[in-house]
């Protein structure tokens, strides 16, 4: 900001303020006080320009100012918050803030919440602050721990309640733990918990006894006097109290158990807890070991028995509906066992058995076999989330044949492709196995299975499925590259022929995933086998995909066509007839250009900038150039033909395209040319200064200085001196407020002067 | 009287008002599976193992009727259907026959040229029309490789009892009949009279027939018949599902009496939606890989969705290229027909022809070429056909048509698919003469007809007095024996019908309207009763003509006013009372009768009367007058006449 536009600042945030503290201040639009108040926060780089804006004087006079709205005290609270934690403020200012913050506690209503809100949040900020006890010392410090204690007790509202147990805690992490006022509020606490009602009539917590609670839990040492009595309360807590409340007292025993010195309390702890844990219900008992489980207060094998337990109950004998676990307990063991991460057989194993009673199976419609559990996808997608990160080689058969039955009578595509990631991480390791070879062995036929409930999904009438099966594919193309078995299996499945089919198909989404799968199948090791299998070229497959870039009408396709043609262009031109790449380079230099969409033309910059990127290197670096030059890019403008070599597009072609796209409607596409253009100006630059100063024959030949490139070369550099003028003002992407403060402050102004004429009635608001 | 046992292709007989009526004319096919398939291309190796009974003596007799293939025995002689029981009947007596579909009037020729009937058969026009056109694919498929030979030995009770349980289960062998001819088909429709949705039909006077749209395929209607008391409807055929018909009117059937229900789904336990989702998945896995689909199809109804609903999925599938060949005599008619009911389709569908576009997209894709249409496999066939390539060909019973070509020539393929869209046959069964088979077969049985669920909420939303639905419809399917909500529920239980079962409609004649002649009305004097009714007394002839009641005069030389007993002896003219009692005339008579001291007391319900001179208490209430009196039978008398004059009387 050049001086006199901070001059005006200055002015016109002293005007707002003298308009915010006016008796007439009517702010109806609160997301004005958020933006001031952001733009304030911006602008405050130093004390001085604070005091010369007039923030000090704001602050001092809405302190001393009876009549102001309750939004501009919240305003000038939070203003407090942000001033004291980004500047280092002298003393005479802490003061005034200070006063302020005395003055509104109380005077203040405590009904008047959000105020209230805002006070505590300032303070629990100021606490962590090492002016705390500076700005202390003009306050009642008293005054305000016991308003805050009688806040929790009288349970006012939840925010506040909430702020205010954030400044208790605060509190006893900061400077003032040590005050005499701390303390005493400390006993208050102790007591509260100390005195909890035991006889189970409390089973929701208080948020005075939830903020003791917290306390405790953050600073156990604090409670060391009343150790056996919070340890007895504690107990009951988690055997008696709701959910919430037992895992709240979980967390609290582990913390006063690390804090424990003396061996034989900790160990009295950790029993207690585990015979507690023993006599709850199952689903609490749940509850309690997911809190427990990262916290190492017990063994986590004896919490892994709790948490599978649910697993283990069920009847495994014949999958019939007999079982013993009621499917929410079921439900939220599989949540645990995946929260937690367990990666241990027995977890594996009881997941699998799971998933094979949830399995939909012929015999569903009949009645036969049926259970509870078929067919739910809740325990379905669980069961899968588990087993597609960690499957044990003792039930991967039975996961493999859970996941064909399931695959075979699907009706919902979540699961569905949940299934495939599954199989997709399962198939090597199946394939290799030495049950895939035995004659006797299920998994022949269940792999049989599975490959055609695939096919018939490459089929389906609903997209999703469809697009989930070229998905598959193209996992399975990627993650497994090198493996042979997999690319084998996939072949003679013939699973590819319909991925690759999909390209003509009527769901965009569809279209692109299977060009995504071409691309795959073009850069996979294997290409010549899988083209072969699918009885195509690369030629017809380029192609195939140019006719996409230029035909067809949804964006998706386009961004997978051309994601390919990149690729294919920079990864296997030597593959490629002159033919397919001289359309490929046209593609690029003359219809995506104009594309709609925006990623697609960023694709294009991409394309351009590695092609020409490698052009540059190659030339700057011979000796570390094995890449055929100008396969695409032209040598003989720009940088002159040479041995032979001709590309399809000259260098100046490829900048010109990319000057155009500069200028480009969509900012996002612009921006990004403009900051190539950088690099690529440096680097013009560089060989201007190579060609000027080249004394042999050979480097002069290289480059041309035409009349044509000359001037393409200045057209470069003048863009970039554009941008940087451009840059220098805010960015473009940033709101009108953003870019120009004046304007908010403007705006509230003008509610001042168009306070007269404001009829509420007629005020909309648009937020 | 329920004709036919099979509750989707009915047949019955209404006695109402005096006028009989014939509720549809199904035709049950499913029996022509005991057959051998007539080849369109007659091979010598085909279907020539004769089948050795192990009784020799039966062997004898039997000769070779029966054929055995693959396993399965079946009749190698001309196909014969099962039609319903019409010897429960005097079918010269029926006055009109309704149609609901094409699906159920297949067997009217049998009545209309075979019986002696006289009446009148009501149907819509496209009902008429794509009638019409099964039955005439389905003389032609008879007539054009016929298999002249009729077998009947093996009907014979003695031996049939001993056959293989799939012959043996053959329902009344011995009624079966021959196809008829397209003789028969033209001069059976000539007496058709078609009627439009709510168009009012008068029957002999005695009853109104109205047709309303039932939703199930294109003109399909379900029946109302209404005297003046009572409304009996006649659901058969009627789908709730949107598909290409006009939706089904509930309106008309409200505040029924009784309602008759038929044709129901036949795959209850199968979603139409997800099968047709099925179908096009079946077909386009076949066609992907490599390989050609046959549809066993009827030439209309939802042959029209598949192919809407096939061709959009193969776009999708990025299969634009792949033909689409439909084999039937009538393939022409019936394409072309479709799409000029427009005003019996789906709002929709009539919405297309405003454009102006065919309502159906199959014209759009015969018209590009995609889908083409053939008489037979000689009509062309063979210079077009591409393959991969989807062939709709009949019959769906895989027992004539050009599907049983198609059925030996790419049956030994693995890549191949046969798929099963129409419900009407035991798939399985219809394929035993094909085995062993190697194309891969599919079930995808589509049946827009009344689900239970639907069922039970429609009569939920209807309220008819009473229904009456086939016996397997209040029973879980046999095959779905513990889904128990698959049967029809409704309060009161619903009335069963069976084939060859009578049954007698709760339907009581209460009131009837009748008129009076003027020289009748002439001589009749009312008496006010209360304002605005009157009531007389009248002897008079009740003449009944064309189901019209009229009172006459009496003729001259009956004896009026005088009533006699069977035995001759006159019976006493009886006089009727009526009104209520005036309490102050009835004492004031009382008094001038001699009975003095007399004390009324009002009660809640009327007067209590006390003549304590003669021991006497009269209790006078809204409907009723008691006399307590101590046996005096004088007293009583008095009593009695006095109250008697107090009152009006006819």
């Amino acid at each position: 900001m050049d001086t006199m536009n901070e001059q005006e600042y200055c002015k016109k945030v002293q005007e707002v303020f003298e308009f915010l503290l006016s008796s007439s201040c009517n702010i109806h639009d609160d997301t004005l006080y958020h933006k001031l108040l952001d733009s304030l926060n911006g602008k405050m780089i130093t004390p001085e320009f604070a005091e010369s804006c007039g923030v000090i004087d704001f602050l001092q006079r809405a302190g001393n100012n009876t009549d102001i709205s309750p939004d501009t005290l919240v305003f000038a609270v939070q203003l407090v918050e942000k001033l004291v934690s980004k500047l280092e403020l002298p003393g005479i200012h802490l003061d005034t803030m200070s006063v302020l913050i005395e003055t509104v506690a109380l005077r203040t209503s405590v009904d008047n919440l959000s105020v209230f809100c805002a006070l505590f949040t300032t303070l629990t900020t100021i606490l962590q602050r090492p002016c705390i006890k500076e700005f202390c010392l003009n306050i009642d410090f008293q005054d305000i721990l016991k308003k805050s204690f009688d806040i929790l007790k009288e349970e006012r509202s939840i925010f506040l309640s909430r702020a205010v147990s954030e400044f208790i805690c605060s509190l006893f992490s900061s400077k003032m733990a040590e005050s005499q006022e701390a303390k005493k509020l400390l006993k208050e606490l102790q007591t509260i918990i100390v005195n909890f009602d035991r006889d189970g009539s409390q089973r929701v917590l208080s948020p005075s006894m939830l903020c003791s609670l917290r306390v405790l839990e953050k600073a156990p040492h604090l409670f060391n006097d009343s150790f056996a009595e919070i340890l007895d309360v504690l107990i009951i807590l988690m055997k008696i109290g709701s959910t919430q409340s037992s895992t709240t007292a979980a967390r609290c025993l582990h913390s006063l158990c690390l804090q424990c010195q003396d061996r034989a309390k900790s160990e009295r702890v950790k029993s207690l807890v585990t015979k507690a844990i023993e006599t709850v219900d199952i689903v609490k008992g749940l509850h309690i070991a997911k809190v427990l489980y990262p916290l190492q207060l017990l063994e986590r094998s004896s919490l892994e028995n709790i948490i599978l337990k649910p697993l283990q109950m069920l009847d495994k004998t014949n999958h019939s509906p007999a079982m013993h676990s009621s499917l929410p307990a079921v439900s939220l063991s599989l949540t645990i066992v995946n929260d937690c991460n367990i990666q241990k057989l027995e977890a594996c194993k009881c997941v699998a058995e799971v998933l094979k009673m949830t399995e939909n199976r012929h015999d569903d419609f009949t009645g036969s076999g049926c259970n509870s559990f078929t067919g739910s996808s809740k325990l379905q997608i669980k069961c899968l989330d588990y087993l597609g990160s960690y499957t044990s080689k003792e039930v991967m058969l039975s996961v493999i044949s859970s996941i064909s039955n399931i695959v075979s009578y699907i009706t919902e595509h979540m699961i569905y492709g949940k299934c495939l990631q599954c199989l997709c991480r399962l198939l090597p390791e199946v394939l290799c196995s030495s049950c895939y070879s035995s004659e006797r062995s299920t998994v022949k036929s269940d792999l049989s299975k599975i490959k055609e409930s695939v096919q018939r999904n490459f089929c389906s009438v609903e997209w999703e499925f469809r697009d989930t099966s070229c998905e598959f594919v193209r996992n399975l193309m990627d993650k497994h590259k090198d493996k042979e078995g997999v690319i084998l299996w996939m072949l003679d499945s013939g699973f590819l022929v319909f991925a690759c089919q999909a390209v003509g198909d009527g769901e965009s989404y569809v279209r692109a995933t299977s060009l995504s799968t071409l691309q795959t199948v073009l850069l996979s090791s294997y290409r010549t086998n899988l083209l072969q299998d699918m009885n195509t070229t690369i030629g017809e497959i380029i192609s195939q995909v140019l006719d996409v870039c230029k035909t067809d009408s949804e964006a998706f396709p386009r961004r997978s066509a051309a994601r390919l043609l990149h690729h294919c262009l920079l990864d296997l031109s030597y593959l490629l007839h002159p033919d397919s790449i001289q359309c490929i380079a046209q593609c690029f230099s003359t219809s995506l250009p104009s594309d709609f969409d925006w990623e697609v033309k960023l694709i294009m910059v991409e394309f351009w900038c590695a092609i020409l990127k490698r052009c540059f290197d190659a030339d700057l670096d011979k000796e570390t150039s094995d890449q055929p030059l100008g396969i695409v890019v032209s040598l003989d403008c720009l940088k002159n033909e040479k041995d032979g070599k001709r590309g399809y597009v000259s260098i100046s072609s490829a900048i010109n395209v990319l000057l155009k796209l500069s200028c480009d409607y969509d900012p996002s596409v612009s921006e990004r040319v403009c900051q190539e253009l950088c690099w690529i100006c440096e680097t013009m630059e560089k060989f201007v200064l190579k060609i000027n100063s080249a004394t042999n024959d050979d480097n002069r030949s290289d480059w041309c200085m035409c009349a044509h490139c000359s001037q393409l070369i200045t057209e470069l550099l003048n863009r970039m001196t554009e941008r940087k003028e451009k840059t220098r003002d805010d960015s473009v992407f940033k709101t009108d407020y953003d870019s120009n403060a004046l304007s908010l402050l403007d705006d509230i102004l003008l509610l001042d002067r168009s306070h007269d004429n404001n009829d509420e009635d007629n005020a909309i608001d648009c937020y | 009287s329920c004709l036919s046992g099979n509750p989707s292709k009915p047949c019955f007989i209404l006695h109402f008002k005096g006028v009989t009526l014939m509720l549809d004319c199904g035709l049950d096919i499913s029996q022509v599976l005991k057959f051998l398939p007539l080849s369109v291309v007659p091979k010598s190796d085909n279907y020539d193992k004769k089948w050795n009974h192990s009784d020799k003596e039966k062997d004898k007799i039997l000769g070779d009727e029966l054929k055995e293939v693959a396993g399965s025995v079946f009749v190698d002689g001309s196909l014969e259907f099962c039609a319903p029981e019409f010897g429960m009947t005097t079918l010269s007596e029926v006055d009109a026959i309704l149609l609901s579909n094409h699906n159920t009037m297949l067997a009217l020729p049998y009545v209309t040229e075979y019986s002696g009937f006289k009446g009148t058969v009501y149907c819509t026009e496209p009902t008429q029309q794509i009638g019409r056109q099964y039955m005439e694919e389905l003389v032609t498929y008879v007539e054009r490789n016929p298999r002249n030979k009729k077998c009947s030995k093996w009907k014979s009770d003695a031996i049939l009892s001993s056959l293989p349980t799939f012959l043996r289960e053959a329902i009344r062998p011995t009624a079966w009949r021959e196809c008829y001819t397209k003789h028969d088909i033209q001069a059976c429709l000539s007496r058709v009279q078609t009627v439009g949705y709510n168009e009012k039909r008068n029957i002999y006077g005695a009853l109104i027939i109205t047709a309303c749209s039932s939703g199930y395929s294109i003109g399909s209607c379900n029946w109302t018949i209404k005297s003046p008391y009572q409304k009996i409807c006649y659901i058969s055929g009627t789908s709730t599902l949107t598909t290409h018909p006009k939706p089904m009117d509930t309106e008309p059937l409200r505040q029924s009496d009784l309602i008759i229900v038929s044709s129901m789904t036949k795959t209850p336990g199968y979603n139409p939606d997800q099968m047709i989702g099925e179908f096009c998945m079946n077909t386009v896995v076949t066609i992907k890989n490599g390989g050609n689909v046959l549809v066993p199809c009827y030439p209309s109804g939802m042959i029209f969705d598949l192919f809407e609903c096939l061709s959009s999925h193969l776009d999708s599938c990025g299969l634009t290229t792949v033909p689409l060949y439909f084999l039937s005599p009538v393939s022409d008619s019936s394409l072309a027909y479709s799409n000029i009911y427009a005003e019996w389709l789906s709002g929709s569908k009539q919405s297309r022809v405003y454009l102006p576009e065919p309502p159906f997209p199959h014209a759009e894709l015969v018209s590009i070429g995609r889908l083409r249409q053939y008489l037979n496999i000689h009509d062309g066939l063979q210079n077009d056909f591409k393959s991969p390539c989807i062939v709709f060909a009949g019959h769906p019973s895989l027992r004539m048509g050009d599907v049983v070509h198609f059925i030996e020539l790419w049956g030994k393929s693995t890549g191949n698919t046969i798929l099963f869209t129409e419900p009407d046959f035991p798939y399985l069964e219809a394929l035993a003469p094909f085995q062993p088979l190697q194309m891969k077969v599919c079930y995808c049985p589509i049946d827009t007809g009344l689900s239970f669920s639907q069922a039970n909420k429609l009569m939920r939303d209807l309220k008819p007095g009473h229904l009456v639905v086939a016996e397997s419809y209040v029973q879980p399917p046999s095959n779905l024996s513990h889904k128990t909500d698959m049967v029809v529920d409704y309060d009161p239980p619903p009335l069963t019908y069976k084939r060859g079962e009578i049954l007698t409609l709760p339907i009581k004649r209460q009131f009837e309207t009748v008129e009076i002649t003027p020289n009748l009305a002439k001589n009749v004097s009312p008496v006010e009763v209360k304002p605005g009714c009157m009531v007389s007394m009248v002897t008079a002839a009740l003449n009944i003509k064309d189901n019209k009641y009229t009172l006459e005069l009496l003729p001259d030389g009956h004896l009026s006013g005088k009533k006699r007993r069977a035995d001759g002896s006159l019976i006493r003219e009886k006089s009727y009372i009526w009104g209520s009692l005036n309490i102050q005339s009835f004492v004031d008579a009382l008094t001038r009768q001699g009975i003095t001291d007399i004390k009324v007391e009002d009660t809640e319900d009327g007067s209590i009367i006390d003549l304590p001179n003669d021991d006497t208490l009269i209790q006078v209430e809204g409907a009723s007058t008691h006399i307590i009196c101590n046996g005096e039978e004088i007293v009583r008398t008095k009593i009695r006449d006095t109250l008697l004059r107090c009152l009006q009387k006819l």
